[in-house]
């Protein structure tokens, strides 16, 4: 029975803490799953979605963005024996893409140039994209037959292939009928313009000339420009013609009966040694049906202004939030001109000053901005004849450490209070006001560090659980300013709770004690017992005494008997075992006191008689018995009867 | 008698079981911090100087540049909302790792107008392993991105409503948004490139947007560059917080906090002194018994 219920509560607990804990300890509904144990594959179906939809771009013309989608998918995680396959299928595109955006550009300038009756460099534009075209054609044959080998590896027409697939592999081939129109569209366009081209080639060529005055002038000053139309040396009355300082048109004019044109402009506020005029008559309105379009030559003339010099001095090295000084000096051809300054880290205005001369500057780096290189970059704006000037440093960005001197006491008495004192400082100097946040275990103080960085914390260690060891305090600053960093560091302090450790080591000695005694009272039974009777006296292991039904008054004496010797058992530690005569037991009990023993032999006695003789015992005799049992019990119990 | 005695050992040896197990078992929780299996987050602990909290009554009151890391799978009630308001709004870094959870409601209460999606991003090319494993390779030029070429995210979702300048990480073309679970893109799914990771300044601080918080999960950590933007957020941070309050608990989690709360009680000076005196009694009881024993058994 014991065993079984053994058995059971093994089974049971195991049952309770093993197989239960995992399913216990795994909430349901999280989306995520091992990486390490998760299995890979390839999705078929969005590979060829994906250049289906690479190819519906390119048929917009986003020959860009498809070449850049195209590019990513270098980043693809796919299996080998397909990896090779997309490389080259890659490849096949990329260069289809760029093909095609090379011809529309070309047919966009060409297109673009017949519309102004320019026509000197369109054949050879022509002739480029129909080379071109031929290219774009062989591609998309080798491109017809990288697919039918890729849809082939990616199991297109086997049975086991799923709708998504087919699907896909559908969509594909429409997009590539798609891309084979917009090639025979391209070329179609291509003969469109070689057609006109050949209309425009009988149109007249014109021709343009162009003068300025005066060949040097400052910027923001006035300059004229003047020049003839012609065509075939007659003048072009009434044309309209632009005029361009590099590619940016400046003014429009118009040519007089003569063919002469006149405008004045002023010198853009450019500050450079050069600039250079160019003269365009694009024909427009009806004048497009006759003549061609002409450029004038170029003119160059010189142009004058005042250079700025600029000199800075400033750190290498700043601190976030902490202000620092950039000086210098701006010299503008020695005049006595108040310039706009600013100051730049990397794309972010600083600061921005009015100066003549030398100037000073104090500005706060952003708190926010991260540590590393930047640039600082000082600018003065320029102003009429006076040109602009730019410094540019490279600086870097950091945070201040922070140095401790902390004391602690090596030991510590729990309950109680630690002091904790020290100094907090940087190589800036000592940190003011800055919150020092002291912890140990669950207690917590915050102080603030005084005008010299120095700190005095005292905190409450309570009364808890601890007994002795090291224990750890910690000790966290954060100052106010942003240039310095936030810091903390810790501390061991030896612990001793001399209350706990004082219970626990009374608690250990009284445990002791009980199991000493405990075993000295075995000891001390199995001395008052003589080792012979010990050997015959198997009182180790208690039978269970029979109780008869004892009634009558035999029954009233066997019952006295009975409570005197279970009383003895008990204090003595002798047994009265089935195979033991009265008298025998007589002798074993040694009772304490001869009185008791008296008493205890004339109890044997009557026990005998009334066990033994043929006549029932009278009343008076179960009376004496009872009342020398309570006397035995009593010497027994106190000493006294 | 002996029958009682037993089964009073037997009951008592198990809940002294129970106990230890409770207590010295490994948690297996996703995203706890004393979880060492893939799932947890203990690497972040081991590597890094991080603040477990377990309530955001504890955050500090001066935040300027500490940073708290918050994975909210549980919901908020508005006094931890407007805890992580103020933390903000005084120069704090919160960094909001979310995928399926409760992000959106911390959002609204910002006043922020960027959302987590709610609906799982797959990438079927450009993936670690499969297509519920996107490939990041999209990163912004900025401190958090410093010194990383790609991160791979675990069942993430994408974010909403993110202005381009905002935008610190996308995921490929070639993702998508699987709104009816099929694994397949449709018509009506959006496709990538899809915003993952956001920078939103706010008050004196910033909230950063992670459309993912399997992340940061120790079978995670090493794979691509997943482990450079912890080291980039604890490198940027004067104080990395971890908050465990809005994590899903197990019965396992839960029966070791309330053991932890009761040794927190004991460890009070009044239930401190109580079990001192308790103890003093326990041990008096077996002599006083002695003596008495006698007079007892009489």
């Amino acid at each position: 029975m014991k065993k079984l219920i053994i058995t059971l509560s093994i089974i049971a607990m195991l049952g309770v803490i093993f197989p239960g804990l995992p399913i216990l300890a795994q909430p349901d509904q999280l989306r995520h799953e091992n990486p390490d144990t998760t299995t890979g594959s390839l999705y078929e179906a969005g590979l060829l979605l994906s250049y289906s939809d690479i190819i519906n771009l390119a048929t917009e013309s986003q020959y860009r963005s498809a070449q850049d989608i195209l590019d990513e998918l270098e980043h693809a995680d796919l299996p080998d024996e397909i990896q090779y396959i997309i490389d080259q299928y890659s490849y096949l595109f990329e260069h289809l893409f760029t093909t095609l955006d090379n011809i529309e550009a070309l047919l966009d300038k060409a297109s673009g140039l017949l519309a102004n009756n320019r026509i000197n460099e369109v054949q050879s534009l022509l002739d480029h994209a129909l080379a071109e075209i031929d290219d774009a054609y062989t591609l998309l044959e080798d491109i017809e037959v990288a697919t039918d080998i890729l849809t082939d590896k990616l199991g297109v027409f086997t049975i086991s292939a799923t709708s998504q697939l087919t699907q896909a592999h559908t969509r594909l081939e429409i997009s590539l009928e798609r891309i084979n129109d917009l090639v025979s569209r391209l070329n179609s366009l291509n003969q469109n313009l070689a057609r006109q081209y050949v209309q425009k080639t009988k149109l007249s060529p014109t021709e343009l000339s162009l003068s300025i005055d005066p060949m040097a002038a400052y910027v923001g000053e006035s300059i004229s420009a003047s020049g003839r139309l012609s065509s075939n040396g007659n003048p072009v009355m009434g044309g309209k013609m632009s005029l361009y300082l590099d590619s940016n048109p400046v003014a429009t004019v118009y040519s007089g009966s003569d063919g002469t044109y006149s405008t004045s402009i002023m010198l853009p506020h450019i500050y450079r040694e050069t600039m250079t005029f160019t003269t365009v008559y694009e024909p427009s309105g009806n004048y497009a049906s006759f003549y061609l379009a002409s450029d004038s030559p170029p003119a160059t003339i010189t142009t004058k202004f005042y250079p700025t010099l600029l000199e800075v001095s400033s750190l290498t090295r700043l601190y976030r939030g902490l202000p620092f000084t950039v000086s210098g000096e701006v010299n503008s051809n020695n005049d006595n001109i108040i310039r706009n300054i600013m100051v730049f880290l990397d794309d972010r205005k600083l600061a921005e000053q009015m100066a003549s001369g030398q100037f000073s500057l104090e500005i706060i780096p952003p708190e926010k901005i991260p540590p590393g290189p930047r640039e600082l970059i000082v600018a003065v704006s320029p102003l009429d004849r006076y040109s602009g000037a730019t410094v540019q440093q490279s600086v870097t960005i950091s945070i201040v450490p922070i140095n401790f001197d902390v004391q602690t006491p090596s030991i510590v008495l729990l309950p109680g209070d630690i002091q904790v004192s020290g100094k907090v400082y940087n190589q800036l100097g000592p940190i003011k006001n800055a919150p020092v946040n002291c912890n140990f275990r669950k207690s917590s103080t915050t102080v603030k560090t005084s005008g010299d960085g120095s700190f005095t914390v005292s905190l409450k260690a309570p009364l808890d659980l601890l007994l002795v060891g090291p224990q750890e305090i910690s000790i966290d600053v954060i100052p106010l300013e942003s240039w310095s960093a936030t810091s903390t560091i810790t501390r061991q302090v030896f612990t001793i709770n001399p209350l706990n450790t004082s219970l626990a080591l009374f608690i250990l000695v009284a445990l002791w004690l009980v199991i000493r005694r405990r075993n000295q009272a075995l000891k001390y039974t199995e001395e008052q017992i003589p080792p012979s009777e010990m050997v015959e006296i198997p009182f180790t292991i208690p039978l269970r005494v029979p109780q008869p039904k004892l009634t009558g008054i035999k029954g009233q004496v066997l019952s006295a008997y009975r409570g005197v010797t279970a009383a003895i058992e008990k204090i003595t530690g002798v047994i009265m075992s089935p195979d033991i005569t009265l008298r025998e037991f007589l002798k074993m009990a040694c009772l304490p006191s001869p009185a008791a023993t008296d008493r205890f032999t004339e109890l044997t006695s009557i026990t005998e008689t009334t066990l033994y003789s043929a006549y029932s015992p009278l009343k008076d005799t179960a009376t004496r018995a009872q009342r020398l049992a309570v006397n035995i019990k009593e010497e027994l119990i106190s000493g006294t009867s | 008698m002996e029958l009682r005695r037993f089964l009073f050992i037997i009951a008592a040896v198990m809940i002294i079981a129970l106990i230890l197990a409770a207590w010295f078992l490994p948690s297996n929780d996703d995203y706890r911090l004393d979880n060492p299996f893939w799932n947890g987050i203990k690497n972040i602990k081991d590597e890094y100087e991080v603040q477990p909290l377990v309530s955001l009554a504890s955050l500090p009151s001066s935040p300027t540049r500490a940073t708290l890391l918050l994975i909210p799978y549980l919901s908020s009630i508005p006094t931890e909302l407007d805890h992580l308001n103020r933390f903000v709004s005084q120069g704090g870094r919160l960094i909001i790792a979310d995928d399926y959870g409760h992000g959106n409601e911390i959002l609204a209460h910002l006043g922020l107008e960027a959302r987590f999606s709610g609906q799982a991003l797959l990438d079927p090319l450009v993936n670690y392993k499969n297509e519920r494993f996107p490939r990041i390779i999209h990163l912004q030029p900025d401190p958090l991105t410093d010194n990383i070429n790609d991160l791979v995210l675990n069942h993430a979702t994408s974010l909403l409503n993110v202005s381009d300048t905002s935008v610190l990480a996308m995921s490929s073309p070639f993702s998508f948004l699987d709104y009816n679970g099929d694994r397949t893109r449709e018509a009506n799914e959006p496709t990538g490139p899809l915003p993952v990771i956001s920078r939103h300044e706010l008050g004196k601080g910033e909230v950063i947007l992670i459309s993912d918080p399997s992340i940061f999960i120790n079978s995670m950590d090493t794979i691509a560059d997943n482990e450079g933007l912890i080291q980039n957020i604890a490198d940027t941070a004067s104080v990395l917080y971890v908050d465990q309050s809005h994590l899903i608990s197990s019965e396992l989690y839960r029966t070791r906090n309330w053991l932890q709360q009761a040794r927190d009680i004991l460890s009070t000076p009044i239930w401190t002194a109580g079990l001192v005196l308790a103890a003093i009694v326990a041990a008096l009881i077996p002599i006083w018994y002695k003596k008495k024993k006698p007079t007892v058994e009489n």
